[in-house]
């Protein structure tokens, strides 16, 4: 899946400006980080992308086609991971998985075998099947953040869209996430767009990065153009600090 | 002490597995319970008559039933006038009144995100009794004091919706997700504004002929159902519960958040609209022709959620027979417990409320 986004401006409430002339471009099987400072829009951008933050001005295209055009139908294309997660009602995880088949699913059907088999086949992938029948108001943070990660992947996505996805994470799920990440997009083809605040991640497994600076104006760039120096402006922190502390 | 909750929990446990694995099988055994049970009522009460003689008016047929009985057979005509004119339509009503309001509940529940949501959240029980009362104030038939009260439930969802709309914000450039807060909201806005209309009525009716009607009906009643009752609202409590059944899926999407639903596919007004508009129909249904019946709404929909989780696939239907048992028991107790009738929403509250305590308890250690 191709995404293009032209000169996208984006502010909540008319008057000041979180995003400024964003531009960028996702084609087929690549992997973009989104990194920047606390605040700098990172979330604002996905919830843009995802249709959630009603664009005025400026383009979002998936296959050349801008996204108002989609409606629900695009949640057949491409998954979203929101960072925080609560629920009110102690689904299990395998039950929860089985709802990210909700996109290919009409209006009066319910889920079959061979939903819950890809729903048990996802949580397979990241590890999870010795919880797939607990409930997901008495797992982990972590194993919460993973599980939503499957059922993310139940949809086989042409496009990922995380937000945040190793917040909570020890170092060992860590790596299983980045590696799977990889994984997914070199075999199954699917884009994959992410927010972090580990910039060594993102120069681990993205082929480009794109940079939100505080005043709102990006740089997209691949990553190995993007050196120390371009970093430690992001974060507005000095060179050597960066250096000490953030890689 | 210690080996008595072990075992209980160990009995938690296998009927947990059981209502989840053997759904189809628990779901058979309980509709047969069910109709059993609504034959044992058929047999109880005032007029109290043999299980046997309830087979054979039943195996008759109306008309059957009342050549046997003019001809000298087993059972006098006034058992079969019993059966069929008083008993089952009164049975049927509350079989469907309870799986009516126990559907609204659980659907009610899981649109707003909501365990303590009832049948009555967005104000339609309280708007739909005020129709009423207005209706008996002014001495209005029966069958007007129903669509009186139906029309104004169906005002309530639309009074709600309108205050939505006013209080929504067009300006801003994202989703509103504040719509669940704010329907709850106007539901309570609503329900207070007519519950305070229907004590200025009560205010106003006359003391001595108007007042006891008007409160005994709030305090809801199967004992007036008659077939015609039984025609006019099971037809829409009917239709509400298919539709929920048709969309039970779609609960457990809506039940994640507006955000999680969306990104699941799920056009979100549109379904949540619907369902809102069908709970809110079987409950306008239910309250015009019985009265306030309360807690069914609440507990039916907890219970089987302890029992089969969450997956509202499961708990719908289950909901539908075990809110159908509910009301049939607690109606055939209000009409057998004294000589007089027992309004059944005092019923439902006795049995609802240390139910309620038990299930709060068991689902904090589950």
């Amino acid at each position: 899946m191709r995404l293009d986004v032209k000169d996208l401006n984006f502010s909540y409430d008319g008057k000041e400006k979180v995003l400024k002339d964003v531009s960028f471009a996702l084609d087929g099987a690549e992997i973009i980080s989104v990194l920047g400072k606390n605040g700098a829009g990172k979330t604002t951008l996905l919830k843009c992308l995802t249709g959630f933050n009603k664009v005025k001005d400026g383009a979002i295209l998936y296959d050349g086609k801008s996204i108002s055009e989609y409606k629900n139908t695009l949640w057949r294309k491409v998954s979203y991971v929101t960072q925080a997660h609560s629920f009110s009602y102690p689904y299990t995880c395998l039950e929860l998985v089985t709802m990210g088949r909700n996109p290919h699913k009409g209006a009066f059907s319910l889920p079959d075998g061979e939903d819950e088999k890809r729903a048990a086949a996802s949580l397979e992938s990241l590890g999870l099947l010795d919880i797939k029948d607990k409930p997901c108001t008495k797992i982990s943070g972590g194993q919460l953040q993973l599980v939503m990660i499957a059922r993310a992947l139940v949809n086989e996505p042409e496009l990922l869209i995380l937000d945040e996805p190793e917040n909570s994470l020890d170092l060992k799920n860590q790596i299983r996430l980045l590696d799977l990440l990889k994984k997914i997009c070199k075999n199954k083809g699917a884009g994959i767009i992410l927010n972090t605040h580990f910039a060594a991640h993102a120069k681990l497994i993205s082929d480009k990065l794109l940079l939100l600076k505080a005043d709102g104006s990006t740089v997209f760039k691949r990553k190995e153009e993007v050196n120390e120096k371009l970093l430690s402006e992001i974060y507005e922190v000095s060179e050597g600090d960066y250096l000490k502390y953030g890689s | 002490m210690i080996d008595i909750v072990k075992i209980k929990e160990r009995i938690f446990m296998t009927l947990k597995k059981l209502f989840t694995k053997k759904f189809v099988l628990i779901m058979i055994i309980l509709t047969v319970l069910l109709m059993g049970m609504a034959i044992i009522s058929l047999c109880l009460g005032q007029y109290s008559l043999a299980i046997k003689d309830v087979f054979n008016i039943l195996i008759s047929g109306p008309n059957g039933a009342a050549v046997k009985a003019a001809e000298g057979g087993e059972f006098s005509a006034n058992a079969v006038k019993v059966v069929y004119n008083i008993r089952i339509p009164r049975i049927l009503l509350s079989i469907i009144a309870g799986a009516g309001l126990s559907v609204a509940g659980a659907a009610f529940q899981a649109v707003f995100s909501n365990p303590l949501a009832t049948p009555d959240t967005i104000g339609v029980a309280n708007t739909a009794s005020f129709g009423a009362a207005l209706a008996i104030l002014f001495g209005m038939p029966v069958i007007i004091m129903q669509l009186v009260s139906a029309g104004f439930g169906i005002l309530a969802v639309l009074l709600v919706f309108f205050i939505c709309s006013l209080s929504a914000d067009k300006e801003k450039n994202t989703i509103n997700s504040d719509f669940s807060i704010n329907v709850i909201l106007s539901g309570i806005i609503i329900s207070s504004l007519f519950s305070a209309l229907v004590s200025f009525i009560k205010y106003i009716a006359d003391p001595l002929d108007k007042l006891p009607a008007i409160t005994f009906w709030l305090m809801g009643s199967f004992s007036a159902a008659t077939t015609k009752k039984l025609l006019f609202c099971a037809p829409f409590i009917i239709a509400g519960i298919y539709v929920i059944m048709l969309l039970r899926y779609k609960l457990n999407i809506l039940s994640l958040g507006d955000e999680e639903a969306v990104s699941l596919g799920l056009r979100i007004k549109r379904v949540r609209l619907i369902i809102i508009a069908s709970a809110a129909l079987i409950t306008a249904s239910v309250v015009s022709t019985c009265g306030l019946i309360g807690w069914c709404g609440l507990i039916i929909p907890h219970l089987s959620r302890l029992l089969t989780g969450s997956d509202n696939k499961r708990v719908i239907p289950l909901s539908i027979v075990l809110g159908g048992m509910f009301m049939l028991i607690s109606d055939t107790l209000a009409r057998c417990l004294t000589r007089a009738e027992i309004p059944v929403s005092i019923i439902t509250a006795v049995i609802g409320a240390p139910v309620f305590i038990v299930l709060l308890i068991r689902s904090r250690r589950a």
